[in-house]
């Protein structure tokens, strides 16, 4: 049991410095390669350090990944993921593009549920 | 009373012509066998019956040159139509050559694909073996975000998908 949970923690430290390379990385494609494998995964806290490196990119495409998406980031089913990512957004130095993509997303998204989780989270922003 | 002796019979049985001259038609007479004779009064006069001589065929001059023409003409299109047929030939056996052929090159290959299946098995054997060393070592050795940013995203791509898909595995494991 201990052998497994090694081993476990042994590919969650790989995944863990892979994502965070990946958050760091220049190539647009990483944001696309986060989205794809990260925020899909089925665990909480493969899904929770993806939203942290994406926020940490501060970029339109990678910011709308974790604000316009249901069941990703700050829309996370799982409370820890979504309060994380919530907590992340609040730490950005320079909020203006995400503010800008949670009033895109409150004025325009068909999902009221996204809509409103957006608004609270503009909201905590605009106090913050 | 007929005299039958040896001789005169003989005469007659081989000398037949001297006999039978006379039953004969005159050589210019009409070709009209019933030109003599009468039908219900009247006498045929004209000579209703062709000549049994065949016309010789009038090939003078420009006739003579349309008619090699056209002989010539129907021989080469009879070359043409033999040539026409000689090519369905030739085209029905170069296909049926080219189907055999085709068949051969494909036995061939499946008998030579084996050889080549294997060498492809070892030549992929061996990147994979190289790819999940050096990944392997670079793991081994504690593979830094660092490293990570500097490397191209096709080469991320597997290592992340792999080593999430072993963190999941684990975790049902362990659960």
């Amino acid at each position: 049991m201990t052998a497994l949970m090694n081993k476990n923690n042994k590919h969650l430290k790989n995944v863990s410095n892979i994502i965070e390379g990946l958050g760091n990385h220049k190539d647009p494609e990483s944001i696309q390669l986060l989205e794809e494998i990260g925020t899909n995964s089925s665990l909480d806290v493969i899904r929770e350090m993806t939203s942290r490196a994406l926020i940490k990119k501060n970029e339109h495409d990678a910011l709308a990944v974790v604000i316009t998406n249901k069941g990703k980031g700050i829309n996370d089913l799982s409370t820890m993921v979504a309060m994380s990512t919530i907590n992340e957004l609040l730490g950005l130095k320079d909020k203006t593009e995400a503010l800008k993509i949670l009033t895109d997303t409150v004025e325009m998204h068909s999902d009221e549920e996204v809509r409103d989780n957006a608004r609270s989270v503009k909201a905590l922003m605009a106090l913050s | 009373m007929a005299n039958l002796s040896i001789s005169n019979i003989r005469e007659r049985i081989f000398n037949t012509s001297k006999h039978e001259a006379s039953v004969a038609r005159p050589a210019n007479s009409v070709s009209n066998p019933f030109a003599a004779n009468t039908f219900k009064g009247n006498v045929l006069t004209a000579d209703v019956f062709e000549t049994s001589k065949p016309k010789e065929p009038a090939f003078t001059g420009a006739t003579k040159l349309k008619a090699s023409a056209l002989v010539g003409s129907l021989t080469n299109l009879g070359s043409k139509i033999q040539a026409g047929i000689e090519s369905i030939a030739a085209f029905g056996r170069r296909m049926k050559e080219g189907v055999t052929n085709t068949w051969q090159k494909m036995r061939e290959t499946e008998i030579s694909f084996a050889p080549m299946k294997d060498a492809f098995k070892g030549a992929v054997s061996n990147a994979k073996n190289n790819v999940v060393n050096k990944w392997n070592s670079m793991f081994e050795k504690g593979i830094t975000a660092k490293q990570i940013e500097s490397m191209p995203i096709a080469e991320i791509r597997p290592m992340l998908a792999g080593e999430v898909a072993l963190a999941e595995d684990s975790a049902k494991l362990v659960a």
